[in-house]
């Protein structure tokens, strides 16, 4: 069996040495009223949730954290899928691209296991923004965030 | 008038337009933009239409042969005289006994530059409204004898008309020079006693029409009817109009060309003038997008003076500060016949119709995020 693969994404959780299970909370309950951000009519495929940039901010306090961690059942396994919840305006594209870098990096070097269930999802970093976005579509900011391989933001996630 | 609403007319079921001081129509070829735009000439200046039929001793016997010689020929099929419905700020009107009626106001209060208005320049010639067949459109045939009266007779001696000392600000003959002219001049050739149009440069090397850019080509004559319609010195509007319908204004144009063109359409709405557009272009309802912003976050006139890259004199300042606070609206009209309010034009509204306005960015956005996923699985490949 290959390394976190059939875990669950509270596992993966707990096997992360920079988290560990006490940082897991069920549902969206860590996201807090950031939860709004997301849309889910099938609850129970939500494998809980993580607010990893207050988990690992005594660890890395200088360094541009991601904010949160979802757990969602896709198929025969679950996935785990990054949200960032922040606003969208063209300044703060290249902010999210190196809270991004950032998140890659950890996930390759510090979690490995989350790191494989990420690996099961084809795009699993979403930009959720607060309040109006001021990008537009045609922007090279727009652009410059597809490079960097992530989606343009939206304000309300649908998990299907 | 504040709205125009339409039922079963040409492609439109239905369909409502709350006019703003700017309004926009986006949406797919042939979904009835331009038909519904030449229904509110109609409305507007019914008597002025006809008389203006008449003054070329035009006659007509019926609906059908009316709408004929105003819609152009084919296109009568389109009103369908027992299931099309017209209302003005939501009161029916008929537009057989409408049109019959004989004390219409005559005096023009909309002014409408076609789509086809390359065609009103042949040869740098202007043509006058006979030139025109019966079933050409009545507002290509209009706009045609304006422009020819302006350069036949209202400019008969003038020889240049761009740049004109007088005509349009300073800094928006700077920007036209810059994006459109380049080094050239507009000028006038008389040749055979006619007045014919011609790009002059350097040494008076003598550009005919037909070697313009095709920018130039479709910029000439949407400059002539900002001419018409922004008379000299202190007179803001020309006439009694009040209403401006401007098609397809990007046509031919580099984007930089397109913002000239945006902010001459400001102009006209500081003047006081209420316009109309249908577009095709991301860059229009970009500047449209973000005057909302501007009037929903307390933007400033030195924010739009920014966007425009605009000076920060008196008169452009109160230019801004006008632009601030006029109203701006679009509506798309949808493939299904349907007319749609897309006026917030938020490119993360949970409706796809609004957030891609009107599909004008939706293939941009589908670009990103199918980059961004092919991105994101080769890093995940090569992790």
């Amino acid at each position: 069996m290959k390394h976190g693969e059939s875990l669950t994404f509270k596992q993966a959780v707990a096997q992360t040495a920079d988290l560990g299970e006490w940082v897991w909370q069920p549902g969206l309950q860590a996201l807090g009223t950031d939860s709004q951000h997301i849309q889910c009519a099938e609850t129970q495929r939500l494998g809980g949730s993580v607010n990893l940039d207050e988990a690992l901010k005594s660890r890395y306090p200088a360094e541009p954290r991601w904010d949160y961690a979802l757990g969602w059942h896709r198929g025969s396994g679950e996935v785990a899928i990054w949200v960032e919840v922040h606003p969208a305006y063209t300044g703060e594209v290249e902010v999210v691209i190196r809270k991004l870098q950032w998140l890659r990096n950890w996930l390759a070097t510090s979690a490995p296991v989350l790191d494989s269930l990420t690996k099961h999802e084809e795009n699993p970093f979403f930009w959720l923004a607060t309040g109006s976005v001021s990008i537009t579509k045609n922007s090279p900011q727009a652009r410059r965030l597809a490079k960097s391989g992530l989606r343009y933001p939206v304000r309300v996630l649908r998990l299907e | 008038m504040k709205s125009l609403s339409v039922r079963q007319f040409g492609p439109i079921k239905e369909g409502c337009v709350e006019f703003g001081d700017l309004t926009l129509l986006v949406g797919p070829q042939a979904t009835g933009k331009s038909l519904f735009l030449q229904l509110l000439k109609l409305v507007i200046d019914a008597g002025g239409i006809k008389a203006e039929l008449k003054r070329f001793n035009i006659r007509w016997n019926s609906l059908a042969d009316f709408l004929e010689l105003y819609f152009g020929e084919g296109m009568s099929a389109l009103y369908r005289e027992q299931e099309t419905e017209t209302a003005v700020d939501g009161e029916k009107i008929d537009l057989a006994s409408y049109l019959s009626k004989s004390r219409l106001p005559t005096e023009e209060r909309l002014f409408y530059i076609p789509a086809q208005r390359v065609m009103t320049i042949r040869d740098g010639l202007t043509r006058p409204f006979t030139d025109y067949r019966a079933g050409d459109p009545f507002v290509v045939r209009a706009f045609s004898e304006r422009l020819h009266q302006l350069v036949q007779t209202e400019f008969a001696r003038v020889d240049q008309l761009f740049p004109q000392e007088g005509k349009l600000r300073r800094e928006y003959r700077q920007f036209i020079e810059r994006h459109v002219f380049g080094s050239f001049q507009l000028a006038i050739d008389v040749e055979r006693f006619q007045r014919r149009m011609v790009l002059k440069g350097a040494g008076d090397r003598v550009l005919p029409f037909l070697v313009w850019s095709a920018g130039q080509r479709e910029f000439v004559p949407l400059l002539l009817g900002l001419y018409w319609l922004i008379p000299s010195g202190k007179v803001s509007q020309r006439g009694e109009v009040e209403w401006v319908v401007i098609e397809e204004p990007e046509m031919g144009l580099h984007p930089k060309a397109i913002s000239v063109v945006a902010l001459l359409v400001l102009e006209l709405l500081r003047r006081g003038y209420r316009v109309c557009l249908s577009t095709h272009s991301p860059h229009v309802l970009e500047v449209v997008w973000a005057l909302h912003m501007f009037q929903l976050y307390s933007g400033t006139e030195a924010d739009l003076r920014e966007l425009f890259e605009l000076p920060a004199n008196p008169a452009i300042r109160d230019f801004a500060e006008v632009c601030l606070k006029k109203s701006y609206k679009v509506y798309y009209f949808q493939q299904d016949g349907t007319v749609r309010d897309i006026s917030a034009l938020d490119p993360a509204a949970s409706d796809v119709r609004e957030a891609g306005w009107g599909g004008l960015t939706e293939f941009s956005a589908n670009i990103s995020n199918v980059v961004s996923r092919v991105v994101s699985r080769s890093v995940r490949q090569t992790a």
